[in-house]
């Protein structure tokens, strides 16, 4: 195979085999996909399903820890885990910019490929386009995901002292960006937190009556995603600054950029809100899971007609957190 | 004593000293930061009023310095800029909405990393734009000095480096407020020396702590300064700071700073001219200077005097007491830099105003 | 206008230093300080250090306020 993505690869033609055969269905390999049809095409008996969609154009491609495909994959699967879904089946569309290294394209791959044969979740269809040079920015990778629903997950109202949970240290992932963006090194084993979180709420299953909601605090970190929550619950949302798990490297690198965990987005945990008297519970079950050992129950909800997040921080005083407006940038003031 | 604990015994006697309305003023923008951030601002006294200075150098960079960096762009360059100075806007547009337009603009932790891009793209003019205090200046003149020496000359720089003492006189000269304290910048100082602040006590008669960042350094000037406050003393000066900050500060630094650079006249964003406030390229370095290189005369541009964002910067007046806060101007549609910057003052009080913190 | 942060310095090389900052590795420009070494711990702003830390503050704050404190406990 070639080195270079040409505009040859994506139209359709020999190249476009070429490239199909010797990388994707390389990596990808399963019964549906190899059948080579224009639509996958599959049975699921009478059951509830999830369908979720995410696309990727993050920057760098490669960071400690993963790449720009294991977090496609590991996004769509975990959006589907999140609403109570078994992830089954996904597509997997990418445009790539002339002149990509098929080199690079290649661990993409390989890497999503891996994430699929850890689930048992299947790439069974899939696209992809060539555009020229200088009309996009190197790769954009498109998953898109359908999931049984299994054991009757709901979401249910939330109330006033329900609890909040996270499953693992925040910013990991968010902080593993930065330090390749600016160069930084990063000395030991630290690493982006992205992967598959479908473990741990499938091992919360006897607990399910008592979650009320999971949410995972990618994109504008755990401080966003608690926004979202209390503006949709209309109830405000406390936090406790000694609760919140975050690794040393973490704050490092956040101290020396400036930049803040709370902001900082993770790829492999999730935010349950639960009943309090079912949270210890649901607490020891996750750190009993693969990577839920530094899960933590980090506050709860209060009812003073208004939604908004706040945290009563180590100095024994409140500190209001709004959502992410803009993506968070390094300071030096 | 646990720290939290130790800070907790200090709020209560702030609280408990503070009998009548007091005003400190703290200058520095990463303490305005740091009082949000620690929680510490939640805890104050309502008689306790913190007002916030003019280190904020996102905030007080000439709008005509941003419009030349706009202006540069339109050439097939790259810039290079630190994170702070991306959303600001000159007279119109800011360099985030260049970033739609395809230009090479790069983000970059330090200074120093602007001579690896000039490295790497030999036949591109790279431009350095940044805005910073005598803390950020030393480093900036140790990268054109690096500049010169390797003999980089597809580099030029862009440069807002501000001082800090021509600002405070003229606060102090001019306040309209009573201020009573003063909490000074700890990393300025690290550089130029805790008594480079002095005068701040011994001309004006006015209480200043030289203090760090972390919960307990602010927590610490705040309780020295409302002790001497509510005692009657005025004049008392204390370096809180001792572990980065001595009395003569660093004179490498300094030296390194002075071979670069030469004090002028220097115009800020809403308050306007200011004499020897300024850093510029000595004619040593000159070929580094960015605007001689692209032939740009940044205009005296005239503030939009709707926002009141100078009296605020001076200590004049509490955000809230700008006509425009809150209604016209939020951090959603900033009117200003006080706004738009996060350690800006109204975008600092703004979030907990809205809370009812 | 200032964020800054303290580190160790592990190793130096000529013009920069490796520095640890709470177990990340900070490759930091030590021009600015005078005789920087190995083991010097330091005040890190923008990639460059720019004054060296000559002991904990938090511990020598502890000392000076507990007594302010405890004095003004007795005599409150």
């Amino acid at each position: 195979m070639e080195e270079l993505i040409r505009l040859s690869h994506g139209d359709g033609g020999k190249y476009t085999s070429i490239l199909i055969n010797e990388l994707f269905y390389k990596y990808f390999g399963n019964e549906i996909l190899l059948k080579g049809s224009d639509s996958a095409v599959f049975s699921i008996s009478k059951r509830k399903l999830a369908f979720s969609t995410d696309s990727f154009v993050v920057k760098p491609l490669f960071f400690p820890g993963g790449d720009i495909g294991k977090l496609a994959v590991c996004g769509t699967i975990n959006d589907l885990s999140v609403s109570g879904a078994k992830p089954l089946y996904l597509s997997a569309g990418f445009i790539i910019e002339e002149g990509f290294s098929i080199s690079d394209l290649s661990k993409i791959v390989r890497s999503m490929g891996q994430i699929c044969k850890e689930t048992g979740a299947m790439i069974i269809t899939g696209d992809t386009k060539v555009v020229e040079k200088g009309d996009m920015d190197g790769l954009c990778i498109n998953t898109a995901g359908i999931g049984v629903v299994e054991n009757s997950y709901m979401p249910k109202k939330i109330k006033k002292g329900d609890r909040i949970i996270i499953t693992g240290s925040i910013a990991e992932h968010g902080t593993a960006i930065a330090l390749e963006r600016y160069k930084i090194k990063a000395s030991g084993t630290f690493a982006s937190d992205c992967g598959p979180v479908y473990n741990i709420i499938r091992s919360l299953a006897p607990f399910y009556k008592g979650i009320k909601l999971m949410r995972d605090p990618t994109r504008g970190g755990v401080a966003t995603a608690l926004n979202e929550i209390s503006a949709s619950a209309g109830k405000g949302i406390r936090i406790y600054e000694n609760t919140l798990p975050i690794r040393r490297e973490v704050n490092a690198v956040c101290s020396i950029l400036g930049l803040d965990p709370l902001y900082l987005a993770s790829e492999g945990r999730v935010i349950l809100v639960a009943d309090p008297g079912m949270s210890q519970e649901i607490l020891e079950c996750i750190r009993s899971c693969k990577d839920g050992e530094n899960s933590s129950i980090i506050g709860s909800f209060f009812d003073n007609g208004n939604s908004l997040v706040y945290m009563e921080t180590e100095a024994g005083g409140r500190r209001l957190l709004n959502t992410l407006e803009f993506p968070m940038l390094p300071r030096i003031c | 004593m646990d720290n939290g604990i130790l800070i907790k015994k200090m709020i209560n006697e702030i609280q408990k000293s503070c009998i009548e309305k007091l005003n400190i003023m703290e200058v520095c923008g990463t303490h305005t930061q740091a009082i949000s951030r620690s929680g510490i601002r939640s805890l104050l006294p309502p008689n306790l009023v913190l007002l916030s200075g003019p280190g904020c150098p996102v905030c007080v960079t000439d709008e005509s310095l941003i419009d030349a960096a706009v202006e540069i762009l339109r050439n097939d360059i790259i810039l290079a800029t630190f994170g702070d100075m991306v959303r600001i806007r000159g007279s119109l547009e800011s360099i985030s909405d260049q970033l739609h337009k395809r230009k090479n603009i790069f983000v970059l932790y330090s200074p120093l990393d602007c001579l690896e891009l000039a490295r790497d793209n030999p036949d591109k003019q790279v431009v350095f734009f940044a805005a910073g205090f005598e803390t950020t200046a030393p480093g900036i003149a140790l990268t054109v000095k690096l500049a010169y020496e390797e003999n980089l000359h597809n580099l030029s720089f862009l440069t807002s480096l501000k001082l800090m003492p021509p600002v405070l006189h003229k606060i102090l000269r001019e306040k309209q407020k009573k201020i009573h304290g003063l909490i000074c910048p700890g990393h300025v100082a690290a550089v130029m020396g805790a008594g480079y602040f002095r005068f701040v006590a011994g001309e004006y008669g006015i209480n200043a702590a030289v203090c760090g960042f972390e919960p307990l350094d602010i927590a610490s000037g705040l309780l020295f300064l409302t002790k001497k406050i509510s005692s009657g003393y005025e004049s008392a000066f204390a370096n809180l700071y001792e572990s980065c900050v001595s009395e003569e500060g660093n004179e490498t630094a300094r030296e390194i700073m002075m071979q670069v650079f030469d004090i002028a006249d220097g115009n800020w964003r809403g308050i306007g001219e200011i004499k020897k406030s300024e850093l510029f390229l000595n004619e040593n370095y000159c070929s580094f200077d960015a605007l001689k290189k692209f032939n740009i005369r940044p205009d005296k541009f005239v503030s939009d005097q709707r926002c009141n964002c100078s009296d605020v910067i001076l200590g004049n007046i509490m955000p809230y007491e700008c006509r425009l806060f809150g209604k016209a101007c939020t951090p959603q549609k900033p009117a200003g830099p006080c706004m738009i910057s996060s350690e800006g003052s109204c975008s600092a009080y703004y979030r907990y105003w809205e809370a009812g913190l | 206008m200032c964020l800054a942060v303290p580190g160790i310095i592990v190793s130096i090389d000529r013009a920069w230093a490796q520095v640890d900052v709470m177990g990340i590795l900070n490759a930091v420009n030590v021009l600015l300080i005078d005789e920087p070494a190995v083991g010097d711990c330091v005040l890190i702003h923008a990639g460059c250090a720019i004054q060296k830390i000559s002991s904990d503050n938090l511990s020598y704050l502890s000392n000076i306020l507990s007594e302010f404190l405890i004095k003004e406990e007795k005599n409150g």
